[in-house]
């Protein structure tokens, strides 16, 4: 005889949802103002770019190794203004407790281009938000039965003679903490940008552009190819995430975190490709 | 070597360590992974509903009547 007793009542999904956002809208405002925070701070590393001054073709890059400084300084210092960003070793430890933290909250692995599918493909996800509502929903001892009856047709009654000795399942609780409906990924993406503009204004305004710095402008110029270029980049960079599985974050972050070897070796081809590309753009283009 | 989803499964909590029904752990998740369906959906970059079982079945709750249950105890 088969005596599965499990605990149930709790719909876990709405248990975990409102903490879990809270936390996503936590994490990012306070990264991205945290940026700001440490403007006020004597911090060692400065990129100072100009932003508003029309002219920063004459734009010129310096470095101190010594520092471990590197600026970016137009030839007209009016206008300029001064972001400071964290250093290394901070961003890392803040990368790191928000990746830990995403994962603790809604049990998913940090990613961007996965939490992006995720809300492109809405109707998906609810569709697969129902099913799963409705297995929780369902009770642990029916999703057990439901289980052990698969069991038989699968492998036949010799593989349930174990279950007179082995204890009950605990896994429908903790079906619980596999959670993550779509408004959590949307909401993660709206504060990235929420937490940029925050940090922008922070930092003393927000000023719009449209290519990838002086150098890009350099190489590209302004007009039709720029945007050409733009426009393929981003193709390629998102064929290469789907193909890939996950983009810098989910691989960088959370798949390397992990000790994921195909994330290692990703994430190494990203860096690796981008270092190569950069270098071929400066032999080729000068 | 062990299925390398098994972080990410969310069938994986339901079957794992649960008497019974741990022989799915056993023979897929340990074992034959790369033969679970739920694993190959995953490499063509779909994404999997929980009620996909590992051998392409499908757990229908809504089917599982009493007697059935009656069968299995």
């Amino acid at each position: 005889m088969i005596r599965l007793t499990q605990s149930g009542g709790v719909n876990p999904i709405e248990r975990y949802r409102a903490p879990g956002l809270a936390l996503c809208m936590y994490a990012y405002v306070a990264m991205f103002v945290g940026t700001s925070v440490a403007h006020a701070g004597q911090n060692p590393m400065h990129v100072a770019v100009a932003e508003t001054h029309s002219d920063t073709s004459q734009e010129s890059l310096s470095g101190n190794a010594a520092r471990g400084t590197a600026e970016i300084a137009p030839a007209s210092t009016s206008a300029r203004k001064h972001k400071t960003f964290w250093p290394w070793w901070l961003g890392a430890l803040a990368l790191g407790s928000l990746t830990i933290a995403f994962w603790s909250v809604l049990r998913m692995p940090l990613g961007v281009s996965n939490s992006w599918d995720k809300v492109c493909f809405w109707r998906r996800e609810r569709e697969r938000e129902r099913l799963k509502a409705g297995v929780v929903n369902a009770g642990p001892d029916r999703v057990q039965d439901a289980l052990l009856a698969e069991t038989l047709a699968q492998f036949g009654p010799g593989a349930l003679d174990q279950a007179v000795t082995a204890p009950a399942a605990s896994g429908a609780k903790r079906i619980a903490n596999q959670t993550a409906p779509v408004a959590s990924h949307l909401i993660f993406l709206v504060m990235i940008g929420a937490g940029g503009v925050i940090s922008a204004l922070l930092n003393g305004g927000i000023s719009m552009s449209f290519d990838l710095g002086p150098e890009h402008r350099a190489y590209f110029g302004d007009g039709v190819l720029l945007w050409l270029v733009l426009f393929l980049g981003g193709a390629a960079t998102g064929f290469g995430v789907r193909l890939g599985g996950g983009c810098n974050t989910g691989h960088g972050l959370s798949g390397m975190g992990c000790l994921q070897v195909g994330s290692m070796v990703t994430t190494a081809s990203f860096f690796g490709t981008a270092i190569l590309v950069s270098l071929l753009l400066e032999w080729v283009l000068g | 070597m062990a299925c390398p989803h098994k972080i990410t499964c969310e069938l994986f909590p339901l079957i794992s360590g649960s008497g019974a029904l741990n022989i799915w752990q056993n023979y897929y998740c340990d074992g034959n992974y790369e033969g679970c369906k739920r694993y190959q959906s995953t490499l063509d970059g779909q994404q999997i509903p929980i009620t996909l079982l590992p051998n392409g079945r499908t757990l229908d709750l809504s089917t599982l009547k009493k007697t059935e249950k009656e069968k299995v105890e």
